[in-house]
């Protein structure tokens, strides 16, 4: 018990959450926003995984990361695109319209694996390439915060300046007024002239942005490779985040690194003479309970209380 | 007279299932006059709002605004040249603020990408000054009163500039007092030039207020007149052909029994700390309606969802026939004799998708005439279908049609079916008549009499003035969660002293309140 | 003819297969060396042998089970996709019992799979109970669930059950009285087919006759409705989550039981996710789930064929599914038409 005490208190420890949370985080951001306009985007974990494979195979064939992570970007965004013509043009159920795309994203990188590659498994044999790390100059220096904010991949600084940017844009832009009022009440949004599926288009796109950010980091930052199903839940967990935040952009972001410090811990229990299959669970466990708790928590809100 | 500022020419609409809401309706409006428009419900006098306001797009016919040809896609296009809509039911963001609600969709804007929030409070302040409205801009919208969020309305519509202002039965949720001080107003804008056009279906308040009136009947124009023109008797005759003014004395008979059927006794319930309900005591004999009158919001919805159990309620007990109910579920409830006609019928009363003869049975499912050993009796159910849609003439092809192919007046006649067939002591009806055609309307009061008539105790809860006043024998009036009022005789009130009551202005002492528990 | 509701939803599907399959095809001529082979392999191959069509019912029936137990889930509203781990967790308990020694193999295979249903209905009962009593969001849970028994069950394999002798994950042998005979000589249809028809006919009569059924199916409908009307909302939960889990585990036990000689599963088998894909494509309608089962059965049979003679992998056939899908939950997908055909029917009878 001491020793995962020890280890928890390194830096080290404080970097592989930021390491480990960046995937969750924007998941929890895409999640946000398109839960803000009144959708409720199942399908991140297949934006994810689409946005993970099109880029790092993107990268391989152009030698250039940052156009993979451009074709990143636009994958997730076409995944979103075809999400919002079937939910709201054609008025699929958007659940059930979710998970269909992440059943067809979880299928069609794999098709697509190995008729690229020949392997149904990982896409390691091609030369991808990767983002690059960023060594933050005077950061750097500084005894334990460097060690912890310092040399992470570029799309983890992009992470907390995408928090940023959502907030600014939901309180203090027309747009986010917008979409907050499309999202409470569609009917009276629509009776003043907002454009209802226009703004909850835009919402869904800026979602599929944010998820494909999320899977980039997957295959060019966290690993620099696709593999099979690889963002293995992350996008649910950042939905998971989402709902326990209540609606604050900074509740959803704590609650994310709340994630990203038990899917540390499950790296970092890995050392230990445990059995691997139970460790592996940590992260579930950790999201299975908080969710729980957080609606018992609600459950006792919302009902009166006695005399 | 005035320039034409509005001109419809022959605006037929025929919806896409075939029903035709307007046919061949021509009229004018003119600048700076108050124009009704009244006719029954259904008469087509919405339908022929929203084509204005580009909501509804007319199957033919044309529209001159400001002397161009006009037809507006949308509600945009509308606003944007200056006509403005206040809907029947409200169109505001409750968590936002006032100001929010006011700007939304036309927000004024700092370093181009910001909105400017301190500009947005200023404005709508200055927008309320001018316009003689007294409100606090920054409060949440939920935390308003009905009148003052129907100011935000109006407010809205004048943030963007509307010339022309369409408010459908802006009168209906209102007291008479409140109704006074909206005539003020929209006199004070005609005065500043604006076109107000305002429908409704009480002619009395039609005479008040309007320069010209014009009739809609059954989805045609009747003719446009001036206001010294037209009497009252002259426009129900055009309005349906037959007395418009129901009264229901001729079917009651006078009950000998007395025995009280419902009471309750000191409920309360509080919400975030604000108090919702307030010690609530009353009883009902059986074969007898309680009116509960009282403007929206005053905590009538929470009684009654209160009381049929589904949602909480702090302390209190309620009885039916002595036998203590309160702490039983919906269906213990229901088994001991209480039945619900719900406010919403499409969120509550009906399920749709199914048919209308599962929606006829809901309430009692679980009889014993309906099931078999394991099975439901699928013929029985249908025998009792084709019972009660024949019993309450619920015009349908079969009991097997889905539920939502039915009209709005012939959906809530299933409710009202379903509910009375379950066999209540007590029934409790909210708002049983709402947004339905009056035919409709009139055969479920009968049918109301008609159980009072066979000794059920019924709680009548309504914003439409009317209808309790109607319906109801006694009648008690709620303010902010409390009873403030009871009479004993509905017959002896007057609109205007209820009105006093509804507002708060006035309240009863406690030894006329304690009269609502029959002791 | 389009106004009639029943054919209408016909056309949409027919309208909506067509559509994938076109887009399957464009992506063969991308992809593939020889489009025409592999489409026509795909399409067409299944009905070729009997062994083929066989493989088409072998795999219809765990997606049925699946597609059965989400579809009822569904009917009441609750997106819960943990059948996939519920498949999984049963599997493995499926092998603890399969390879105990028991004397008859009568009663061996019913007494494992119902114990694999009893604990797929107990592990059930657990998202359940937090949505009924808390309302606790379903879908997380249950997905979160599913990496949860994934772990248990690999490590419960791993340390109580490998088979030393053999490479991976891997149970013990099943006992032979615990199998599952073979009913259909030259295919591998087992006993399983039986109980799965024995399962659609329970759930039809349950559903459209019972007033269990119509609570489930009013609730699905309106909620609020129910709850007016007096149903009780916790206890239909958790029956629900109960039967629906008991079918998974039911199905997991008859697959393992009737295909394989030992557990194998070193992942999540994937089932369960398609069974929600057959609930949706089945509109949540046993004899639906059952159809579009064997549709896609079909359709994966003939890819898998196509895999093993051209460069095309099986996994084009999420493309079709994914498609259809997506297309039959539309409810505006060919409205147009349908609404059409609706006026000038209402116009033929007013005149």
């Amino acid at each position: 018990m001491l020793d995962v005490l020890n280890i928890m208190l390194t830096p080290e420890f404080g970097f592989t959450v930021i390491r480990v949370v960046v995937p969750i985080l924007f998941a929890a951001l895409a999640a946000y926003i398109a839960n803000s306009a009144g959708i409720a985007n199942i399908a991140i974990e297949g934006m994810m995984l689409m946005a993970a494979f099109v880029g790092t195979v993107t990268s391989a064939f152009t030698q250039n990361a940052w156009i993979g992570f451009l074709a990143a970007c636009l994958a997730g965004m076409i995944m979103a695109a075809i999400l919002s013509y079937f939910t709201l043009i054609l008025k699929t159920n958007n659940i059930l319209g979710g998970i269909a795309l992440n059943l067809f994203s979880s299928s069609f990188t794999v098709f697509l694996l190995f008729i690229i590659t020949g392997s149904k498994g990982t896409s390691a044999t091609l030369s991808a390439r990767s983002l690059p790390k960023v060594t933050i100059p005077i950061l750097a220096d500084i005894p334990i915060l460097g060690r912890i904010f310092s040399g992470h991949n570029v799309l983890a600084y992009i992470m907390f300046a995408a928090v940023i940017l959502v907030y600014l844009m939901m309180y203090q832009t027309p747009l986010g007024l917008r979409m907050k009022a499309v999202g409470k009440d569609p009917h009276a949004a629509e009776s003043v002239g907002v454009n209802v599926k226009q703004i909850k288009t835009i919402a869904l796109l800026l979602s599929g942005l944010l998820a494909a950010l999320g899977g980039a980091y997957m295959s060019m930052g966290y690993l620099s490779f696709f593999t099979q199903n690889m963002t293995a839940g992350r996008g649910f967990i950042g939905l998971a985040a989402e709902a326990m935040g209540m609606g604050n952009v900074w509740l959803v972001t704590l609650t994310a690194f709340l994630f990203g410090m038990f899917d540390a811990l499950s790296n970092a229990l890995q050392l230990f003479a445990l059995p691997s299959e139970i460790i592996q669970t940590i992260p579930y466990v950790a999201v299975f309970v908080g969710i729980v708790a957080y609606s018992i928590y609600e459950y006792r809100r919302m009902k009166i209380k006695g005399e | 007279m005035s320039e034409i500022i509005l001109d419809l020419k022959d605006i037929t609409k025929i919806y896409s299932n075939g029903v035709v809401a307007n046919r061949n309706v021509s009229v004018d409006f003119r600048k700076g006059e108050i124009h009704s428009i009244v006719g029954e419900n259904g008469a087509g006098k919405s339908t022929l709002m929203k084509i204005i306001f580009g909501i509804e797009h007319a199957s033919s016919g044309t529209i001159t605004y400001r002397g161009k040809p006009t037809q507006f896609h949308n509600s945009m296009e509308a606003i944007l040249n200056g006509i403005g809509m206040v809907h029947q039911h409200f169109m505001l963001i409750d968590d936002f603020s006032v100001a929010e609600n006011i700007v939304l969709g036309m927000e004024p804007k700092q370093k181009r990408f910001f909105l400017n929030k301190k500009e947005a409070v200023n404005v709508t302040k200055n927008l309320a000054k001018k316009y003689n409205f007294d409100m606090d801009v920054t409060q949440r919208v939920s935390r308003l009163t009905v009148s003052a969020k129907q100011k935000v309305e109006i407010l809205k519509t004048l943030y963007r500039d509307a010339e022309v202002i369409i408010l459908d039965e802006p009168t209906a949720v209102l007291t008479p007092q409140e109704t006074q001080a909206l005539f003020d107003n929209l006199k004070h804008f005609k005065n500043m030039g604006h076109t107000i056009l305002f429908i409704s279906h009480k002619l009395n308040e039609v005479k008040a207020i309007s320069d010209r009136i014009t009739i809609m009947q059954n989805g045609e124009s009747r003719g446009t007149f001036n206001n010294e023109d037209i009497t009252i008797e002259q426009m129900t005759e055009l309005i349906v052909g037959r007395k418009v003014s129901l009264s229901y004395d001729d079917f009651k008979f006078e009950s000998d029994r007395d025995g009280i059927a419902f009471k309750v006794e000191g409920l309360n319930l509080t919400k975030k700390g604000i108090p919702i309900l307030k010690d609530i005591r009353f009883a009902i004999r059986e074969g007898e309606i309680l009116g509960v009158a009282g403007v929206q919001g005053n905590g009538q919805s929470e009684l009654v969802q209160g009381l049929v159990g589904l949602a909480d309620i702090n302390s209190g007990k309620w009885f039916i026939n002595d036998q203590d109910i309160s702490s039983l579920s919906v269906d213990q409830k229901r088994i001991h004799g209480l039945a619900y006609i719900p406010e919403d019928r499409m969120k509550e009363g009906v399920a749709q998708g199914a048919t209308v003869a599962e929606n006829l049975i809901s309430s009692y499912y679980r009889r014993k005439e309906i099931n078999g050993p394991i099975f439901m009796n699928d013929k029985a159910i249908g025998k009792v279908a084709s019972q009660l849609i024949q019993m309450f003439s619920v015009r349908t092809k079969n009991y097997k049609s889905k539920i939502e192919s039915l009209s709005g007046g012939n959906i809530q006649k299933v409710v009202v079916a379903r509910e009375t067939n379950t066999d209540p002591k007590v029934m409790i009806a909210e708002q049983p008549t709402r947004g339905i055609d009056i035919g409709s309307a009139e055969f479920i009061h009968k049918q109301l009499i008609d159980m009072r008539n066979r000794n059920v105790a019924i709680l009548l809860v309504s914003a439409d003035l009317n209808e309790v006043m109607e319906v109801s024998d006694r009648l008690i009036v709620m303010y902010e969660g409390e009873i403030v009022a009871h009479f004993d005789r509905t017959k002896d009130v007057g609109e205007m002293e209820l009105g006093l009551y509804m507002l708060g202005v006035k309240r009863q002492d406690e030894e006329s309140l304690k009269r609502a528990s029959l002791c | 003819m389009l106004a009639n509701e029943r054919i209408f939803e016909v056309v949409k599907m027919a309208a909506a297969v067509l559509l994938a399959l076109i887009l399957t095809f464009v992506l063969l001529l991308i992809f593939s060396a020889q489009p025409l082979e592999s489409f026509s392999k795909m399409l067409f191959a299944p009905l070729t042998k009997v062994r083929y069509m066989g493989n088409v019912i072998e795999t219809m029936i765990p997606l049925s089970f699946a597609g059965l137990a989400t579809a009822l889930l569904f009917r009441t509203k609750l997106f819960n996709l943990g059948t996939e781990g519920i498949f999984y967790f049963c599997g493995v308990v499926t092998a603890a019992v399969a390879t105990q020694t028991m004397s008859s193999a009568l009663i061996h295979p019913f007494v494992t799979i119902l114990i694999s249903g009893l604990v797929g209905g107990l592990i059930a009962l657990i998202p359940g109970f937090f949505k009924a009593k808390y309302n606790t969001n379903e879908l997380v849970t249950s997905l979160m669930m599913n990496s949860i028994l994934f772990g248990l069950g690999l490590f419960i394999i791993k340390n109580f059950m490998q088979a030393l002798d053999v490479p991976g994950v891997a149970s013990h042998l099943f006992q032979a009285t615990a199998k599952l005979p073979v009913i259909i000589p030259s295919t591998r249809i087992h006993f399983g087919i039986v109980i799965l028809i024995v399962t659609v006919i329970a759930l039809q009569l349950m559903l459209f006759h019972t007033k269990l059924g119509y609570t489930i199916r009013m609730t699905g409908l309106n909620k609020n409705f129910a709850k007016y009307s007096g149903m009780n909302a916790f206890w239909l939960f958790l029956v629900v989550h109960f039967i629906s889990g008991f079918i998974g585990g039911v199905g997991s036990s008859v697959e393992l039981l009737g295909m394989y000689n030992r557990f194998q599963w070193s992942a999540l088998p994937g089932l369960g996710f398609t069974g929600a894909l057959m609930a949706m494509l089945g509109r949540n309608h046993p004899v639906g789930v059952v159809a579009a089962a064997f549709a896609i059965s079909y359709l994966r049979t003939g890819a898998d064929i196509m895999a093993r003679t051209t460069d095309v992998p099986v996994e084009i056939v999420a493309v079709v599914e994914a498609v259809v899908v997506l297309f039959v939950s539309s409810q505006y997908f060919l409205r147009k038409y349908h609404e059409r055909a609706l006026i000038k029917k209402g116009g033929e009878q007013h005149a």
